[in-house]
C-alpha cells in the first residue's frame, strides 16, 4: 500500500445526498484495524458507522457537524503514520457524474431568474428555490433580506435539527396546512379499550389509534396522499409512522402495511420499533416510506397542539391529554388543504372518534 | 405452342430468344445488361426435362434465361420482363437476372441463392410431397463461401437439393485456371455429397445423367452435385469477351445445337421458322405493352393520417421470459414456424437462454445450426419462399455482418423484385448492445446499418416493449423483419415502475410507438431507442427535481420509421433529444431529426441534440466501454443544454 486510500461517505438512503459527521471514534493518525469503527455519520433518517476497509493509519480533516457529500472521502488510510497532505481536489467528491450537491435552484428556477435578471444572491436562506419562488419574487413580493441581527447571536442547532429544518422548509414551501380537532369522550373510549384488552391483551391508546386510523385511511385517500410535480398522488398502501422522542432524538418509525395488520400485530410492531429506538437499532427501512403519521403528546400533558406535516404526506394525527375535569381529549388533524378541506377532515376525525368510542365496528 | 420433347427445338427457343435480346441491346432498344447462355442451352433443357413441374422447383442465377425458358416455355413473359414491361413475368421489376414464376426463382448475386435453394428444399422435405429443388450455379460461383455452408447443411440435414454446376471455365473474363484450386467435384464430395460429371456435347448422356440425379435426390432425400462441362459461345454479358477467338470457334463447331441447325431437313426448317416467328411475335407484344404503374404497386412504408393513442398495458415479467413465452406460443399456434440458430436447443437454450426449453416441446422445429450465419439466413429465406415461418437466432448482433447479403439482396428484395408474388417473412432475432465488457465485436448496436433498406423491417426492442403483442403482430407480417434485442434488457421487467407521475401510452399500430408522459406540460422530447429507454427514464426522473418535464417517445419499428408519434410531442416542445446506443454520425437520430424537420410546424424554433456512442470500436475494458457508450449524464447534459437555450 503506497498511496493513502480514501474511504468515501456511503450512500445509505437514495434520497440523501449528504451526511453529517456525528462522532469520531478515532484520533487523527491512529493505527486502525480492518472492520474497526472510524466515524458515525448521520443522515436525515438514521445514523450509521463507517468501518475501516483495511489496516493502516487513519487521517481526516472534518470535524463533527461537518456536512459531506455522498461519495466524498471522509477518512484516508495510509500505510505509515507520517502525516500527509489530503489532496484538496479530491476532498469534495469522488463522483463527478452526480449533479453538484449545492444546487439550490431548480433548472426551471434558474431559467426564470435569467429571464428576469435575478441572481442567486436575491434568494437568501435555506431550502430549494423552485419556479414558484422565483415567480413570487418577480411579482414584487421581495425576497427576505439577509438578516443582520445586532442584538442576537447564532443559536447552535444539532445537525439533525438542521437537516430537519431543510426538509420541513421544503415541505412547507408548498403545503397549505390546516388543522381541525374533535373531542373524544374518554369514558366510552376506555370502555372500548377494556373490551379490546379483554379480547387481545394489553394495548395502548396509541396502538389502538394507529390500528383504527389504518382501517379508515383506505376510504379517505386524500389523507394518505401527497402533492408533487403539479399533481396529487395517493399512496398505494397505508404505512403509519409514529413519532417518538424519548431522549434519543425525534424519530418516526413506520408500521408497514398497517391496514392489513390485526390490532395485536400493530401493537407488537409498535413495541418492537420502540424497543429498537431505545437500543439505537432502527434501520433506514424502519424510518422511511411512511404515508401517514400519528404523534402522541398525551404523556406530556399537552391538551392542544398543531402537528407538523411530514414530507410526502398529506395528514398527521395528534393525540392529546385529557383536559382536567372534562373527561374528554382532542383528536387533532393537520392536513394539506390542497388535497382536502376542513369539512372532510372533520368527518374523518368524527369517523375515527366513533371507532375509538366503539360506536362502530 | 410448345417445342414438345425434342431437346434441340427447346434449346433453339432459348438461343433464339437470347439472340433476339442481343439484337435489341445492339439496337439500343433495351437498357441494363443481360447474360446469355448461348452454347450452354442443352444443360437447361435436360435439367427441365428430368424434373417434375408439378412438385419441383428450379433456382437459378444471373445467367437464367435458359433455365427459365426450359422450365416455363414462356418467351412472352421473359422478353416482356427484360424489355421492362408490365406484362413481364415480374412486371419489369426484376429484369434479366431476377425472375420468378411458378416453381422458379433466380437472383443476380453469386452464391447467395444456393442456401435459399436449400431452404426451399427443406420446405419441400417438410411438406413431404417428394418434391426436390434444383439449383444452377456457374463455376465462378465456387469462389463464394455461402456455397460451402450450404454443402454442409444440405448434407447434414439430408435436403432434397440437386446442385447443377455449369462449368463453362470462365468467371466473366477470368479463366478458371487463374482462380480455382483443386478439383471441383472433390469439394462437395468432402461433405459426403454424391457427385456426377457430364457435359453438354454428349447430350443424350447428359439427359440420362440428370434423370438419374433427379431420381436419386427424390428417392434418397439427399443432396447431389452434378458438374456439367459446357462452353459459353457468346460474351459474359455483351461486349466483354477477351477469350481466344480460335478457342470460341473450336467450341462453336462442337456445339450440338449448331450441328442440329445445320441439318438440311425440310420439316425441321419449318419448326425452326415457327420458333423464330414465335419469338418475333413475343417481342412485338412486349413492345406494345405498357410499363408498370409502380405507384399502384408500391409497398406502403408507413401509415398516414392521425394517430390513436391509448394507455399501454405494460407486460409483466422479464423481457427474456416474455420472448421465450411468445416464441413458445407461436410454435404452438402455427406449425409452419421453425426456430433455427446456433446452440438454440436444450439444454443450452441459446447463448442468452431465450429459446430455453423450446426444443423439448418442439424437438423437430427447434434446430441447431452450424456456425454459418449466411447459410442459416439463406436457408430461412428459402423456407419463407416455401411458405414456412422461419425465426432465426443470430447469437450476437455483431454477426449480422456475416449475413448482410442474405438480408440486403435476398430477403429484402424478393417481394419487391418479384412483383409481390412471394412472401419472404423471415424473422431474424439477435441481441446487441454493450455494457458487459464483451469488446469490439460482441457489443455493437448495428441497427443503423440495416435501417433504410427497402423491404426490410427493423424492430428494436425498448424496455417497455410489449413482447406478446409484438409477436402477435409478426404473425400476419409478410415482410422480412430483424428484431434487435438487447443483452441488458433481457433481465428488465416491462412493468417496472415508471418515473414518478409518468404514464405509458401507445399508438394503435401493429408495431406501436410508446410514449411515457407526465401530466405536466412537457418542456422537451426525448426519442430513445433500445436500451436507452431505461437511461431516458432515469434521466427524466432526475429532471423532475429540476422542474423540467420530458416526454419520452419509444419507437419500436425503427425502419421504416413513422415520425408522427415524435411530432406529436415535438410540436409542443420544439426541443428534441434523440438517444441511441449505436455509434454517432449517420445514426438513427439523423433520420428522426430529418423527418421531424421536414414536417415540423411548431411555433418555436426547432432545436435538436443527438446522444450516441462515441464513434470508435467499443473497448473491452469495462471502464473504457462505459466512457464510449452513451450515459445518463450525457443525456441529462444534452437535455439541460436544450432546456436552457
Amino acid at each position: 500500500m503506497s498511496e493513502p486510500v480514501a474511504v468515501p461517505v456511503p450512500q445509505i438512503n437514495p434520497n440523501d445526498e449528504h451526511a453529517v459527521v456525528a462522532r469520531w471514534h478515532i484520533e487523527k493518525g491512529d493505527r486502525v484495524r480492518t472492520g474497526q469503527t472510524l466515524v458515525t455519520l448521520e443522515t436525515t433518517k438514521t445514523t450509521f458507522d463507517v468501518d475501516a476497509p483495511q489496516d493502516g493509519f487513519a487521517f481526516f480533516e472534518h470535524e463533527p457537524n461537518a456536512e459531506l457529500a455522498v461519495g466524498a472521502p471522509v477518512v484516508w488510510i495510509a500505510a505509515t503514520a507520517d502525516p500527509f497532505e489530503i489532496p484538496s481536489h479530491l476532498s469534495r467528491s469522488l463522483d463527478t457524474s452526480r449533479p453538484a450537491p449545492d444546487e439550490r435552484f431548480t433548472r426551471k428556477a434558474l431559467k426564470l431568474m435569467k429571464q428576469h435578471g435575478l441572481a442567486a444572491a436575491d434568494f437568501p436562506g435555506e431550502g430549494r428555490i423552485d419556479a414558484d419562488a422565483v415567480e413570487t419574487a418577480v411579482a414584487g413580493r421581495s425576497p427576505q433580506p439577509t438578516p443582520a441581527f445586532t442584538d442576537a447571536e447564532p443559536l447552535e442547532l444539532a445537525p439533525s435539527k438542521i437537516t430537519e429544518i431543510q426538509t420541513l422548509s421544503r415541505v412547507y414551501e408548498q403545503v397549505v396546512p390546516s388543522t381541525v380537532a374533535v373531542a373524544l369522550m374518554c369514558e366510552r373510549m376506555e370502555q372500548r379499550a377494556r373490551r379490546l384488552e379483554a379480547e387481545h391483551g394489553p394495548v395502548s391508546f396509541l396502538e389502538i389509534c394507529i390500528y383504527e386510523a389504518a382501517r379508515l385511511l383506505p376510504h379517505w385517500p386524500e389523507f394518505n396522499a401527497f402533492y408533487a410535480a403539479g399533481s396529487a398522488w395517493k399512496h398505494r398502501s397505508v404505512a403509519i409512522g409514529f413519532a417518538v422522542n424519548l431522549g434519543k432524538g425525534l424519530r418516526v418509525p413506520v408500521v408497514r402495511d398497517t391496514a392489513r395488520l390485526s390490532l395485536l400485530d400493530v401493537a407488537r410492531t409498535v413495541r418492537d420499533l420502540s424497543l429498537r429506538y431505545m437500543r439505537d437499532g432502527l434501520t433506514i427501512d424502519d424510518l422511511t416510506g411512511g404515508t401517514f403519521t400519528v404523534t402522541d403528546l398525551s404523556a406530556e400533558g399537552v391538551v392542544h397542539f398543531v402537528p407538523v406535516l411530514n414530507d410526502r404526506q398529506s395528514a398527521i394525527l395528534g393525540l392529546t391529554a385529557e383536559r382536567s375535569g372534562a373527561r374528554a381529549r382532542d383528536l387533532v388533524l393537520t392536513f394539506d388543504h390542497r388535497l382536502s378541506d376542513g369539512m372532510r377532515a372533520a368527518r374523518f376525525l368524527a369517523a375515527l372518534r366513533d371507532r375509538l368510542e366503539g360506536a362502530e365496528g | 405452342m410448345s417445342e414438345g420433347q425434342n431437346p434441340f427445338l427447346r434449346a433453339y427457343l432459348v438461343r433464339t430468344v437470347e439472340q433476339q435480346l442481343l439484337h435489341l441491346f445492339a439496337a439500343g432498344r433495351l437498357s441494363g445488361t443481360t447474360h446469355t447462355c448461348i452454347g450452354q442451352e442443352m444443360s437447361a433443357v435436360a435439367l427441365a426435362a428430368a424434373l417434375d413441374r408439378q412438385t419441383d422447383i428450379v433456382v437459378s442465377n444471373h445467367r437464367c434465361h435458359g433455365h427459365y425458358l426450359a422450365w416455363t416455355d414462356d418467351p412472352d413473359g421473359l422478353l416482356a420482363e427484360v424489355m421492362g414491361k408490365a406484362t413481364g413475368v415480374c412486371g419489369g421489376l426484376g429484369g434479366s437476372q431476377h425472375l420468378s414464376a411458378k416453381g422458379f426463382f433466380s437472383n443476380g448475386i453469386q452464391g447467395g441463392i444456393v442456401p435459399v435453394a436449400a431452404g426451399l428444399a427443406f420446405s419441400q422435405k417438410l411438406a413431404g410431397n417428394e418434391g426436390i429443388v434444383a439449383v444452377c450455379i456457374g463455376d465462378g460461383t465456387l469462389g463464394e463461401g455461402a456455397v460451402y455452408e450450404t454443402f454442409n447443411m444440405a448434407a447434414k440435414w439430408n435436403l432434397p437439393l440437386l446442385m447443377v454446376l455449369e462449368n463453362n471455365r470462365y468467371a466473366q473474363s477470368t479463366a478458371q485456371s487463374e482462380t480455382l484450386a483443386g478439383d471441383i467435384c472433390a469439394r462437395p464430395a468432402a461433405f459426403g455429397i454424391k457427385t456426377l460429371h457430364c457435359d453438354t456435347w454428349q447430350h443424350e448422356d447428359l439427359a440420362m445423367r440428370l434423370r438419374e440425379a433427379v431420381a436419386s435426390v427424390r428417392r434418397d432425400c439427399r443432396p447431389l452435385f452434378v458438374c456439367v462441362d459446357t462452353y459459353r459461345l457468346a460474351a459474359h454479358s455483351k461486349g466483354d469477351d477477351d477469350r481466344d477467338p480460335e478457342e470460341i470457334a473450336l467450341f462453336a463447331r462442337r456445339d450440338p445445337l449448331n450441328a442440329f441447325i445445320a441439318l438440311e431437313e425440310e420439316e425441321q426448317h419449318a419448326e425452326l421458322a415457327a420458333i423464330r416467328s414465335r419469338v418475333t411475335r413475343a417481342v412485338e407484344l412486349a413492345e406494345h405493352a405498357p410499363v408498370l404503374n409502380i405507384e399502384a404497386r408500391s409497398i406502403p412504408a408507413v401509415a398516414r393520417g392521425p394517430l390513436a393513442w391509448s394507455r399501454a398495458d405494460l407486460e409483466a415479467g422479464t423481457q427474456l421470459a416474455a420472448i421465450n413465452r411468445a416464441l413458445g406460443h407461436w410454435l404452438a399456434d402455427d406449425p409452419r414456424v421453425l426456430l433455427l440458430g446456433e446452440d438454440v436447443r436444450s439444454p443450452y437454450g441459446g447463448a442468452f437462454k431465450v429459446t430455453r426449453g423450446l426444443s423439448d416441446t418442439y424437438p423437430n422445429r427447434v434446430i441447431n445450426t452450424p456456425i454459418s450465419e449466411a447459410g442459416i439466413v439463406g436457408i430461412a429465406n428459402g423456407l419463407a419462399l416455401g411458405g414456412r415461418r422461419p425465426v432465426v437466432e443470430i447469437m450476437f448482433g455483431d454477426f449480422l455482418g456475416l449475413c448482410f447479403d442474405q438480408l440486403l439482396n435476398h430477403a429484402a428484395k424478393f417481394r419487391g423484385m418479384y412483383n409481390g408474388r412471394v412472401s419472404s417473412a423471415i424473422v431474424v432475432r439477435t441481441p446487441m448492445g454493450g455494457g458487459r465488457g464483451y469488446g469490439p465485436t460482441h457489443s455493437q448496436n448495428l441497427e443503423k446499418h440495416f435501417s433504410g433498406i427497402p423491404g426490410l423491417h427493423v424492430v428494436v426492442l425498448h424496455g417497455r416493449t410489449r413482447i406478446g403483442a409484438l409477436y402477435a403482430a409478426l404473425r400476419d407480417n409478410v415482410e422480412p423483419t430483424i428484431i434487435i434485442e438487447n443483452k441488458l434488457l433481457y433481465r428488465e421487467r416491462g412493468d417496472a415502475p415508471l418515473p414518478p407521475g409518468y404514464e405509458a401510452f401507445e399508438t394503435s399500430e401493429l408495431f406501436p410507438t410508446t410514449m411515457l408522459r407526465a401530466s405536466a406540460v412537457p418542456d422537451l422530447t426525448i426519442v430513445a431507442f433500445g436500451r436507452m429507454s431505461m437511461v431516458a427514464e432515469r434521466v427524466v426522473a432526475e429532471l423532475l427535481a429540476d422542474e423540467v418535464n420530458v416526454d419520452i417517445v419509444l419507437p419500436l419499428r425503427v425502419s421504416p420509421f413513422d415520425v408522427r408519434p415524435v411530432l406529436e410531442s415535438v410540436v409542443r416542445t420544439g426541443k428534441l433529444v434523440v438517444v441511441e446506443e449505436g455509434a454517432a454520425h449517420f445514426d438513427l437520430a439523423s433520420e428522426v431529426i430529418a423527418a421531424v424537420a421536414e414536417a415540423y410546424r411548431g411555433k418555436n424554433r426547432l432545436q435538436v441534440r443527438r446522444v450516441a456512442a462515441k464513434p470508435r470500436p467499443i473497448p473491452s475494458a469495462l471502464a473504457l466501454e462505459l466512457e464510449v457508450l452513451p450515459s445518463a449524464a450525457a443525456l441529462r447534459a444534452a437535455c439541460l443544454e436544450l432546456y436552457d437555450e
